[in-house]
């Protein structure tokens, strides 16, 4: 299986988190707040249809709404595949960190 | 608050590029957050967002419908392959049709941009002019191309805005070769402008003087190799008949052949210097040469042209032309102008006599244009009509597909690119076609295209074009049928019942006849024209006779021995001498005035000897021939005149025997013969009695073997004038000559207007197989319930016959009109009889019939049994 990256990592956690309101707005606007900076729609379905490819996540269509002239969102879910891969990032996420206090780069100096 | 709605045209934008369905989460995730700008932030901010987020979003949106486009088509592709195996028939009609139109068309294209092309390689072809005199009379006018030799260099001297001049003199002279042989040969004598203004380039010899010196030839490889046997010939000397002696002419250069699209075509050129002194060139009494002048940068020619009246009238005439004709300064334009014709234009819009060598017309070219146009039109016909008329078996298609959730513009996509593809195919079989069959459209044409000179940007660009509009063309209507198709009345079958479909295909049947029709009148009345114009009594016996110029000293000298001599074969019935014989190009401007009037009319005139008329068979209405019994008939004032001429000075015939003019003695009158071409009226013509002006030679043949009579002149001609070499025509060959452009226009018309017809027949069978296969259990129960072979037969070909009639009634008006018009160039024309219409209609007719009786007939005598047993 291959290695997540790390924005595939965030977005993926993100759709977890979303659920049901796992859509392009919403993804976009979790990601940016997470990284702290404006992260574009081009980004965001470029890796989307990554996720998709690799079966991470899959797509289906959302409810008709109002004012929507019928036009459907694409609402995202997490795969089985797509947590596997979750739980593998998360385990070498922790190993990589593993040991290394928070915020301490030197040390021995400051608190 | 009005509720503000995200940008419009940024929303199409997204949607043109990415397509309609698959672009529904992106503008509903902008338009979500767009609101939420809105809110938070203002309008005009919120405006700019969206319109940043859409042109980002393009070039993605870009590359994926490409890929998608990509995966569909190839599934387009499959499914066109899988109709195109499986109706075979139909795609090979529709292929052969199209391959048939595109051929053509391409064909004509290349002849068209041909004649185009003309003189369009010279490097100042927008500054060169043709000057040519206006002549204005109460009559209308005419315009000549020929001037006289000093109008060049004076012009040059008088008028600062032209800065150069050339001067083209044909010629024929002997030349001796390098065997001692006499060689005749037909030059352009011209100046040593010549390499500037008309691009002559040498390939060797040096071009700032290579005809600047008196008796100096340059000549093309070929003639250099017929006179020399080589072609390194610079500075060799080539000895030419003059009088009774040879002038030493030294070859200063060998330029490369004149390009076939050049307007003036020579291959030998001769110094103007060799006539210094000899008052050939330096007076402006004569037309014979053509001269044209180069402008100075940005002088207009419509400006100058109306200043040339000062040197016309300086120069022109005489003081007594000019008193007689009362002509002053201030009228002159009103008798004659002198106009400038752009170099580029001369060879579509010639001069009517007099041109430097055969031309072009805009007639022609329009009318090809209009055939590659029609032919292609009704090839597109046929595909409409073939995949309409299949629509039924594809509507199942369409109506899955769109169950499945095909969009209406994906179908089109997919029936335009079946169009495409035909096309695509039928574009390289008739690429094939042109290549194979150019060598001899250039024959029939007199044209000299090259294959190579296809492959350039324009051409590949017109070829692209062609092909798409064809494409779209065949394909738009078919496609816009076969996607309005709703599934649920496909499947139910409701979709096809009735005939109200069928009624486009008729009209566009009806207008498939409508042009076939208008071509076989086109096509029947030039034949008619031009068999009339062959075959036109001409006042004159044409048959029988060889003409044999005369073309230098010796032969003239000897002329009356070979005339002994041949009539002593007892194979000749008749020797005449004369100037120039009928279908020679002659001006009149001289003028012949009665005694006891003042005014006179210009005459055509030539000079012939006592046996001319009857060699030529000519008609007396009054008085008699030159007799050598009388003795009386002296030369240079004893006139021959005919009717015409007599007409227009307003007495009778015999009264004018009792006449002088211009102090000759006029001693019969004949019946107007047409010496020039049916393109012109019969002029007012004079016969001088002028025995010693020896131009040509014409004898009149005894009926008989002419291998054996032709041989016996030879040797007649050896004996007399050893050493010459003996031309000769026929003197119908001769006047055929004269129509030679319109024998080729003819030729091409006819074998177009074949092609489209038979394009056409390709259409209707097909149409023909389809309805028939449509009606086959509708004729098994006719059988059955008694219908007989032949009343199945013309309930089918009932509603052809009906279209076709009605296609006869649109057509006829059309075609008589353009054919009219094109008729209107022939001072001898027939009339367009209701039998060439009726013609055409029973010809369309029987090709229709004929076309769909085989499918027809297969239809009428099949076995019920046979057709029925699956119900």
């Amino acid at each position: 299986m291959k290695e997540l990256t790390k924005i595939e990592e965030i977005l993926l956690l993100a759709i977890w988190r979303l659920k049901k309101d796992a859509y392009g707005v919403k993804i976009r606007q979790h990601v940016s707040n997470v990284i702290g900076k404006d992260f574009s729609y081009g980004h965001l379905y470029d890796a989307l249809s990554q996720l998709e490819k690799k079966e991470f996540v899959q797509r289906e269509l959302g409810e008709v709404l109002p004012n929507q002239r019928g036009r459907r969102k694409n609402i995202y879910n997490v795969t089985e595949l797509g947590f596997e891969a979750l739980e593998k990032a998360r385990e070498v996420n922790e190993a990589i960190w593993d040991g290394v206090p928070r915020f301490s780069y030197d040390s021995g100096s400051g608190e | 608050m009005k509720q503000s709605s995200p940008p419009r045209i940024a929303r199409f934008l997204i949607r043109l590029f990415g397509g309609e369905h698959d672009t529904h989460h992106l503008i509903s995730d902008f338009d979500e957050e767009f609101r939420d700008r809105v809110v938070r932030k203002n309008n005009s901010k919120a405006k700019l967002w969206y319109w940043i987020q859409a042109i980002k979003s393009i070039p993605r949106l870009i590359k994926k419908s490409i890929f998608w486009g990509a995966v569909m088509f190839k599934n387009y592709i499959k499914i066109a392959y899988r109709n195109f195996i499986r109706y075979k028939m139909y795609t090979s009609l529709n292929i052969l049709g199209l391959a048939i139109g595109l051929s053509a068309c391409i064909l004509i294209y290349l002849w068209v941009k041909d004649e185009l092309s003309y003189d369009t390689y010279l490097s100042n072809a927008d500054r060169i002019f043709r000057t040519e005199q206006k002549y204005i009379t109460e009559n209308g006018s005419e315009q000549w191309p020929i001037t006289s030799g000093a109008f060049g260099p004076t012009l040059m001297d008088e008028y600062p805005e032209i800065i150069n001049y050339c001067r083209l003199w044909r010629r024929t002279y002997t030349f001796k070769d390098y065997r001692n042989a006499l060689q005749q040969r037909d030059l352009v004598v011209t100046d040593n402008s010549v390499f500037d203004m008309f691009n002559v380039q040498l390939i060797s010899g040096d071009k700032s003087t290579a005809l600047k010196e008196p008796d100096a030839v340059v000549l093309t490889p070929e003639v250099a190799k017929i006179f020399f046997g080589t072609d390194d010939v610079v500075g060799k000397t080539l000895p030419l008949e003059w009088g009774d002696d040879f002038i030493d002419m030294k070859v200063t250069g060998v330029f490369k052949p004149v390009p076939h699209n050049s307007h003036a075509q020579f291959d030998m050129l001769m110094s103007t210097s060799s006539f210094n002194g000899q008052n050939v060139l330096d007076h402006f009494k004569w037309n014979f040469l053509y001269t044209y002048v180069q402008l100075e940068k940005g002088t207009s020619a419509k400006e100058l042209e109306p200043k040339f009246s000062t040197f016309l009238y300086k120069h022109r005439f005489s003081e007594a032309e000019l008193k007689s004709r009362g002509v002053t300064e201030a009228n002159i334009e009103n008798y004659l102008q002198l106009k400038l014709k752009p170099v580029t234009a001369i060879h579509l819009d010639p001069c009517s006599e007099w041109e430097i060598g055969p031309q072009g017309n805009w007639a022609s070219v329009y009318m090809f244009s209009s055939i590659a146009v029609l032919i292609l039109i009704i090839a597109c016909i046929n595909f409409i009509n073939l995949s309409t008329a299949r629509a039924k078996k594809r509507a199942k298609e369409v109506g899955m597909r769109k169950t499945m959730g095909a969009f209406s513009h994906q179908l089109w996509k997919q029936f335009l690119s079946e169009s495409l593809i035909i096309t695509i195919i039928s574009l390289l079989i008739s690429i094939l076609v042109v290549v194979i069959v150019l060598p001899y459209f250039n024959e029939l044409s007199g044209k000299a295209i090259d294959i190579n000179s296809l492959i350039s940007t324009s051409n590949l660009l017109m070829l692209f074009t062609i092909t798409t509009v064809t494409g779209l063309l065949s394909g738009l209507y078919p496609a816009f049928y076969l996607t309005s198709f709703s599934p649920a009345s496909v499947f139910r079958g409701s979709e096809f019942s009735g005939h109200r479909k069928s009624v486009f295909r008729n009209y566009l049947v009806v207008a498939q006849f409508v042009i076939s029709i208008a071509l076989i009148i086109g096509t029947i009345t030039i034949q008619d024209q031009m068999q009339y114009i062959q075959n036109k009594s001409l006042g004159f016996d044409k048959e029988n006779v060889i003409v044999i110029p005369a073309r230098n000293r010796s032969v003239r000298r000897n002329v009356n021995a070979f005339r002994k001599e041949l009539l002593l074969t007892s194979k000749v019935k008749s020797v005449a001498v004369s100037t120039n014989t009928p279908g020679d190009n002659l001006y009149s401007d001289t003028e012949f005035v009665l005694d006891q009037e003042d005014k006179g009319i210009n005459l055509t005139y030539i000079s012939v000897d006592y046996d001319f008329a009857e060699t030529y068979g000519l008609n007396f209405i009054a008085g008699r021939n030159f007799a050598r019994e009388f003795g009386s008939d002296t030369a240079g004032s004893t006139l021959i005149l005919n009717e015409t001429a007599v007409k227009q000075y307003g007495i009778t015939p015999e009264e004018i025997l009792t006449r002088k003019l211009s102090g000759s003695k006029v001693v019969g009158v004949i019946k107007d013969f047409n010496f020039k071409s049916l393109h012109k009226e019969v002029e007012p013509m004079a016969l001088i009695f002028e025995p010693q002006r020896v131009g040509y030679i014409s004898a009149r043949l005894m009926p008989g073997d002419y291998q054996d009579i032709l041989s016996s002149v030879k040797n007649v001609w050896n004996k007399v004038n050893p050493g010459q070499q003996l031309d000769f025509n026929f003197l119908d060959e001769r006047l055929n000559m004269q129509y030679e452009a319109e024998i080729k226009t003819n030729n091409l018309f006819f074998i177009f207007s074949t092609l489209s017809i038979f394009v056409a027949c390709l259409g209707l069978f097909g149409l023909a197989a389809f309805t028939t296969e449509e009606r086959t259990k509708e004729i098994g129960i006719r059988k059955v319930l008694g219908a007989s072979i032949p009343s199945i037969f013309t309930n089918l070909i009932k509603q052809l016959t009906k279209w076709v009639l009605v296609a006869n009634i649109i057509a006829w008006p059309v075609a008589y009109y353009i054919m009219n018009s094109w008729l209107q160039d022939f001072a001898y024309r027939i009339d367009i009889s209701i039998w060439t219409f009726a013609m055409a209609g029973l010809i369309a007719l029987v090709i229709a019939v004929g076309t769909i009786s085989y499918q027809s007939i297969k239809a009428a005598i099949s076995n019920p049994s046979d057709i029925l047993k699956y119900e």
